[in-house]
This record gives structure tokens, C-alpha cells and sequence, in this order.
């Protein structure tokens, strides 16, 4: 399977897979957040709009991480993100969340709301932050 | 092989896994809660045994390297959900 601008899900999720999908496979590894939490729709949507917001050239390794932690921390929530990340980059996280409320055209926000949009959000996240979709 | 330390604390009860398989080592944080250890092991099993249950229910789908670095036990169910209906047959696969 082919989606544009050459991401691809490869046979079984592997072989095959594109770089860029394989990249934010491993970056939400590294906040420990299973790749199997966040769907391939969504994960071919970040890579898409990561490569928007580089005026189509490839993203450097820091975006899918950045990106990762944003998807991770929705996707697990507050408590489940701190335990098994610091405090430092829970918080730093956060910061970014409020940061987007405010700039509604931002890659986060964007990513904020691909992640309410898809249901891949924890009501607590939601909650927290008056998170609304409109 | 997989090496498992039951670290220091209470509740929930930690772990410090190191698994060796083909080239080099992983390790691996893990936790479980007192509640989630009754439950997992009613039939007797001791904490350590969960542990390597899971892991082997764990390597039987995905690299060492693809494991997470920490996670607590029941999050291996949100990923893969087929885990606690499985988890009986890799329980009584586990040495006493």
C-alpha cells in the first residue's frame, strides 16, 4: 500500500515500511508509548503533516521525535506519560499543548487535533486543557 | 534468556529485566501493581513467573528491541489484547 508523498505501511507494518513511518515508530518508543497505541492512519497523517511543515523536504529526526512526544502524551495521557517519562518532558509537553490553544494554525495544534479527531486522545487530556474540536 | 530482579519498593512491585537473545542485551523496567499481580496469578504463580510470562508472550510477537523500555504489565493489553486470554498457556510454560 501507497499513500502520497511516499509514505508506506509495507507488508505486515515491516517490510517495506517507509522511512519516515519507521522513524515514528522508534521516537514513540522512545517516550515509551507502544506504536501499536496510535493507528497507522494517524501515524501516516503526522508524517504528512510533518512534511508539510517542511515545505515537503524530509523531516530531521527531531520532528518525529517532537511529534511523538505530542501523539504519545494524548494518547496515554498525564499520568501514563510521566510514569515512565520525567517530569521535565511531561511538563515541556504540556507547555506545548497550551502553547497551541494559542496558535491554532501551529503544527501542534494540528497534531492536538488529528488526535481528537481520531479519537486517539485521553478524555483526562481533553479535560484538562478544555480541549474542543469546533 | 530472560534475567529478571525484583527491585526495591512496594506497591506497585518493580522489576529490572534484562533479555538476552541473539546478538546483544535489552533491559527493561516494569511494574506491576499488587491488585494486577492477584489477578494475573490466581492460580498460584509467583511475581517473577508473571514477568517471564509476559516477556515470553512478548518476544513471541516482536524483537527485544522492540519492547518497551518501561511499561507497567497491563499496558501490554492496550497493544496487544489478546494478552491476559493468553497469558494462562506462557504462565504454565514458566519455571517454579
Amino acid at each position: 500500500m501507497r499513500f502520497a508523498r511516499g509514505s508506506s505501511l509495507g507488508f505486515l507494518g515491516r517490510f517495506g515500511r517507509s522511512s519516515d513511518l519507521r522513524q515514528l515508530d522508534e521516537a514513540l518508543r522512545a517516550v515509551d508509548v507502544h506504536p501499536r497505541l496510535v493507528s497507522e492512519a494517524i501515524k501516516l497523517t503526522v508524517a504528512r503533516l510533518l512534511k508539510e511543515d517542511h515545505g515537503d523536504a524530509e523531516p530531521e529526526s527531531e520532528a518525529y521525535r517532537r511529534a511523538a512526544e505530542l501523539i504519545g502524551y494524548c494518547a496515554v495521557g498525564a499520568d501514563g506519560f510521566a510514569a515512565t517519562n520525567d517530569d521535565d518532558l511531561a511538563q515541556a509537553v504540556e507547555q506545548r499543548i497550551e502553547a497551541a490553544l494559542d496558535a491554532p494554525d501551529s503544527l501542534d495544534a494540528r497534531l492536538v487535533l488529528l488526535t481528537i479527531h481520531a479519537k486517539a486522545i485521553q478524555p483526562s487530556v481533553v479535560a484538562a486543557f478544555g480541549l474542543e474540536s469546533a | 534468556m530472560i534475567k529478571i530482579a525484583q527491585l526495591e519498593g512496594g506497591n506497585p512491585l518493580r522489576f529490572d529485566v534484562t533479555v538476552a537473545e541473539g546478538a546483544g542485551e535489552s533491559r527493561h523496567e516494569v511494574t506491576v501493581s499488587a491488585a494486577d499481580l492477584a489477578r494475573l496469578t490466581a492460580s498460584g504463580q509467583s511475581p517473577t513467573q508473571l514477568i517471564e510470562a509476559a516477556f515470553r508472550f512478548l518476544l513471541d510477537r516482536e524483537s527485544k528491541e522492540s519492547i518497551l523500555r518501561r511499561f507497567d504489565l497491563t499496558v501490554i493489553a492496550r497493544y496487544f489484547p489478546e494478552f491476559e486470554r493468553q497469558l494462562p498457556r506462557y504462565l504454565s510454560q514458566t519455571s517454579r
